[in-house]
């Protein structure tokens, strides 16, 4: 149950806001420094070649800087450091002469203008070998020889690849032979999922300055600036005091900077030979060609009992990860921990393969696996409930993981059980909403147009926090100051993608305290005067980033605490903080003894002027729990037989973030993640042709389509519907939504067609051309 | 040895050329006469090829500065000059209410920003198989007025039927220095009406097929009926099957999903990044028998069943 609060669960305006809006917030594209240079990525023009040698002998008479495999060491490494050592396999290097992928980095050019640095660019000159292209899994698999990468490292130990697999994993729980003996019923089904493009609005970007002291200052657009800066040093050996890299504010990220862009490590590279400032702003088709979300094909296997309750599950995963590892193995991992959360089944068995391809290399975006694996498993709840005739509503609720059970909130490493849960409130107060009851079905409708209801529910992790430590680093580090005028200072690396994490930190702080929100600040941030945060991903930044700003907050007002009960004379455990409106200030008083009584301001400055010390705190703090946020989307579409197109007529959204920490905000997030788990269903892909080996869209947004504001529903027909739960685990009962608020929404989009024109779609994107061939052919595609 | 540059850079137009910006029509179209020399009206278009590096020209001639170019007259039919943007021919409520198809066309195309600047000339122009606006224009009989300098030093002009212009996709049949300079509508006479369908990606999309049909009505009678098609051949095509099957006949339900169902034998519809021959051929009936049915309306034409 939720709890009364002074400032959470109230609409406030970003603290940022004003400076985004007028154009004052600098992003890495706004920086410019004295005497920069302009970079410009040299990138391979076959899908898989190896470079005999270049002559950069043009391109240096125009006074560019060039760099390329020849003056970089040679250290392999992955730029996603999340993980532990032992579970990240390494196949990167700053530049090689194996090109795997139209648009791979072979090296860089910087000049003084952007424009010279792009004539440079083209005068190079660069002898090719070209060497067979793997554009399918199926060629990939049948390759023998001219692998993709012969070998990888785990630590330090060598592992040869043998048909371009770049790793495996299985996870098995209970026996699924004994389990499908069990079934009454079976439902076997192959699902694909697409290549959906990131599309943050900034491109990836990045600015490098060298140091007089020899070390350099970094302005990426990352998730990650620690991790980036581990990377930086480890890569060029540089001290990790003379690699400060700093938190600015990214144009969008969505995952694509939870791992160190390479345009990071090319920029410094350039910066490092040339000793100036150098900056690389990727162009739009570049950024295409460097980042894209993992897509899935599987087959999954459930089988029920009559009564519904399932018990066996197998899923077969085959996975197309492009050219390098951004670390498929975790990707393999909560595959199967997502699946596994959903719905409970004693006997389960997880087989995932990765497998390299000469295409873009693949990375995590906004779900994660989670919509690819939720899209499978919710279609396949629907096949099981019309097969075994229960209502797909109750089907769910008899089997979904909820309150008491275990939750695999990041692959079978990270687990932990679950102390809140809205699922069931969900589901009941959505289906009421959308007259989930009342609809017509497939079956009932005549004419063009045709109208269905349909929905699935899911969840995303809050953080990798766990009881022990599994493949998955996750703590932040915060420092809470009190200032001298009662004001609160909040300093950490943590990131804010755009979705008001550090905002909520803030919030949460001011609660703590009883203070207004306006008086509470975050610190501008570096890696230099911060303590290590792992990234904001998994949906962590709430439960986990600001969790740890708010344990942080309790340590610091106990130190305020001491202060103050000197100062009044009483003991710090009988004051209470109260906030007085009138005069804007905070009060710290002694129970039953009205008389004493002061402000915040007063005793920070009394502490200071007696030499008494800053209330101030400094912790890395870890959570031990990753409980999930549990999401539903109950979504009408209008379905145009004799078009394909879909309509989206209204959606009733319902989320489980625990406590709400500001509503607006936490709202848009589902109206966010609804939009694009949308275009995941209906539109988003990337394809290749596979004769060039090039993106058929060629890096362009023409041909990059996503849904714009005339394809979503009015925003009065979007109903947003928070549970009643309290998290006891996180600040102040808040859990995670980011992520959340996108999984089910493909499944649910998929799950309304279904209803509207009976046929169910197993691959996604559903265009409005196989919704035709669909109709036209009369049954199931 | 080949170069190393693979990728397109569209931060940047990476080419150089001489660029102009004339305040007459005699001096814009003398820069035009140069070898190499393009026309830059809105841009749209222009800006995209030069970025992509599909057009290399040597000299760019910007004619925004001809203020004869930006004038836009509605008595007696329409005259749109060459710079008269999109967004202009939108907002006119005679546009709306007399040449509803054109209002609809340029309505559909990109966003406000792109119509803000990019111009109805410019739109015929590029001779997209996909530009929403010539099927609109040509079932509304529009011409196009194109100039030159010719031999003897002066502006020739001369008169193209927009249905006429195009020649092959980004291909018409002007010459070398040749530009539109303006554009006529016929202003249609009572007891007409018109309709644009487009079908896209999203709505903020270039069309994977669109219809314009313009009808006159005589009591029951579809007396005269242009239908033209978009983004299913090389160049928009009229869709002469479909018309000379309901022309003159008494208005059915039946008759036109009859006469509809023909436009397969008008177009050559073919498989792209946007969408399938097949898909395309489908859904033209649809848009076909759509466009008809809301021109017969908009004629003010009985109900149909």
């Amino acid at each position: 149950m939720k709890k009364e609060f002074q400032f959470l669960g109230k609409d406030f305006p970003r603290k940022e806001g004003r400076a985004r809006a007028n154009g004052f917030e600098k992003y890495p594209s706004d920086l410019y420094f004295d005497n920069m240079l302009y970079g410009r990525i040299l990138r391979s023009p076959y899908p898989h070649a190896r470079i005999k040698s270049i002559d950069f002998s043009e391109a240096e008479k125009l006074g560019a800087v060039c760099v390329s495999y020849e003056d970089a060491p040679g250290k392999r490494f992955n730029l996603r450091l999340v993980s532990v050592p032992k579970a990240t396999y390494k196949d990167w290097q700053l530049f090689s002469d194996h090109m795997r992928q139209v648009g791979d980095f072979f090296g860089a050019v910087a000049a003084e203008t952007e424009e010279l640095a792009e004539q440079a660019a083209r005068v190079v000159k660069v002898e090719w070998e070209i060497l067979p292209a793997y554009m399918s899994m199926d060629a990939a698999l049948a390759a023998k020889d001219n692998l993709i990468h012969d070998k990888v490292f785990l630590e330090d130990q060598e592992i040869k690849i043998k048909n371009n697999i770049a790793c495996t994993r299985e996870v098995v729980e209970g026996d699924i032979e004994a389990g499908f003996q069990e079934a009454d019923v079976i439902v076997e089904t192959e699902f694909e999922t697409p290549r959906q493009y990131h599309c943050q609005l900034e491109p990836r970007s990045c600015v490098v300055r060298p140091e007089a002291d020899g070390g350099i200052t970094v302005w990426p657009t990352t998730q990650a600036v620690h991790n980036t800066r581990i990377l930086i040093g480890s890569v060029f050996n540089l001290p990790l005091n003379k690699v400060n890299v700093v938190r600015i504010t990214g144009g969008g990220h969505f995952g694509s900077g939870i791992h160190t862009n390479p345009v990071t490590l090319i920029t410094t590279a350039l910066a490092l030979k040339s000793k100036r400032p150098v900056k690389i702003v990727q162009s739009r088709e570049e950024d295409m060609y460097d980042h894209v979300r993992y897509p899935s094909k599987y087959v999954l296997k459930v089988g029920a009992r009559k009564d519904g309750t399932l018990v066996a599950g197998h899923m077969r995963a085959y996975i197309d990860i492009g050219c390098h590892h951004i670390q498929a193995l975790a990707y393999l991992g909560v595959m199967s921990g997502f699946w596994h959360s959903l719905y409970r089944m004693e006997n389960m068995k997880y087989e995932g393969t990765a497998v390299y391809t000469n295409k873009v290399p693949t990375c995590a975006m906004q779900g994660y696996g989670a919509p690819q694996v939720t899209f499978g498993v919710e279609g396949t709840m629907d096949m099981l409930a019309e097969k075994l005739e229960i209502d797909p509503i109750q089907l769910r609720i008899k089997n979904y993981v909820g309150l008491g059970e275990v939750f695999w909130g990041q692959g079978p490493t990270v687990k932990s059980p679950i102390f809140s849960d809205g699922v069931v409130e969900l589901l009941k107060k959505g289906a009421e909403s959308i007259g989930y009851y009342k609809r017509p079905g497939s079956q009932k409708q005549t004419g063009r147009y045709r109208r269905g209801i349909g929905f699935a529910r899911g969840f995303h992790t809050s953080g990798t926090g766990a009881p022990v430590p599994g493949e998955v680093k996750d703590y932040t580090t915060v420092q809470v100051k009190v200032n001298e005028d009662g004001t609160i200072d909040i300093l950490t690396a943590l990131m804010d993608h755009g979705g008001g994490t550090l905002d909520a930190a803030a919030k949460i702080v001011a609660e703590e305290f009883q203070v207004p929100f306006d008086k509470v600040g975050i610190s501008p941030a570096d890696t230099r005067s911060t303590g290590y945060d792992v990234c904001t991903h998994a949906t962590r930044g709430v439960y986990c980033g600001a969790g740890a700003a708010h344990e942080v907050a309790k340590k610091t007002k106990d130190v305020l605490l001491e202060y103050a009960a000197r100062y009044l004379d009483a003991y710090p455990d009988s004051l209470i903080f109260s906030y007085d409106e009138k005069s804007g200030q905070t009060r710290i008083s002694v129970w039953g003894n009205p008389e004493k009584t002061t402000t915040i301001a007063a005793v920070a400055e009394h502490a200071m002027n007696k030499d008494w010390g800053t209330a101030i705190y400094s912790k890395s703090i870890r959570k031990v729990a990753c409980p999930p946020a549990y999401t539903n989307y109950f979504v009408e579409v209008e379905v145009d037989t004799e078009t394909g197109h879909v309509k989206i007529l209204r959606v009733v959204a319902g989320s489980d973030a625990g406590t709400v920490i500001n509503p607006i905000l936490a709202k848009g997030q589902l109206h966010g993640g609804f939009y694009r788990g949308a275009g995941m269903a209906l539109l988003e892909n990337t394809s290749y042709d596979d004769k060039t080996g090039c993106l058929t869209n060629k890096g362009s947004m023409i041909d990059y389509k996503m849904l714009g504001i005339d394809e979503m529903p009015d925003p009065d027909d979007f109903e947003v519907i928070f549970a009643d739960t309290y998290e006891p685990t996180g600040p102040m009962g808040a859990k995670g939504i980011g992520e959340a608020a996108f999984n089910p929404a493909p499944a649910a989009v998929t799950s309304a067609i279904c209803d509207a024109i009976g046929i169910r779609f197993t691959k996604l994107p559903i265009l409005p051309e196989d919704i035709m061939d669909a109709l036209g052919e009369g049954h199931d595609k | 040895m080949t170069n190393s540059h693979t990728t397109t850079n569209t931060k940047l137009i990476n080419h150089d050329f001489v660029y102009h910006s004339p305040d007459t029509l005699d001096d814009a179209l003398k820069c035009l006469g140069e070898p190499g020399a393009v026309v830059l009206a809105g841009g749209t278009d222009l800006i995209n090829k030069l970025k992509l590096e599909t057009a290399h020209p040597s000299t760019v001639v910007f004619i925004g500065d001809v203020g004869q170019l930006h004038n836009f007259t509605h008595a007696a039919g329409l005259s749109i000059g060459a710079m008269v943007t999109m967004s202009a021919v939108e907002r006119s409520p005679v546009v709306r209410r007399n040449y509803t198809c054109l209002y609809e066309a340029v309505h559909s195309v990109g966003g406000q920003q792109i119509r803000n600047t990019a111009t109805l000339a410019g739109n015929v122009g590029n001779a997209s198989p996909a530009a929403d606006a010539p099927p609109a224009l040509a079932v509304l009989g529009a011409q196009c007025e194109l100039g030159m300098i010719g031999k003897n030093g002066e502006i020739e002009f001369r008169t193209v039927s927009v249905e006429q212009i195009f020649s092959g996709p980004g291909k018409t049949i002007m010459r070398p220095g040749e530009i539109i300079v303006s554009i006529t509508v016929p202003e249609p006479p009572s007891a007409c009406g018109s309709s644009f369908q487009k079908n896209g990606r999203v709505k903020l999309d270039v069309a994977k097929a669109s219809a314009a049909a313009f009808l006159h009505r005589d009591g029951d009678t579809c007396a005269e009926l242009r239908i033209a098609a978009g983004s299913v051949a090389p160049t928009m095509v009229r869709a002469s099957t479909v018309e000379q099957a309901l022309r003159g006949r008494k208005m059915s339900m039946q008759a036109v999903i009859e006469a509809s169902g023909k436009i397969a034998k008008d177009i050559a519809p073919i498989s792209d990044v946007r969408s399938t021959d097949c898909y395309r051929s489908r859904v033209m009936n649809v848009l076909v028998r759509d466009a008809i049915l809301e021109a017969w309306k908009r004629a003010e034409g009985e109900k149909l069943v």
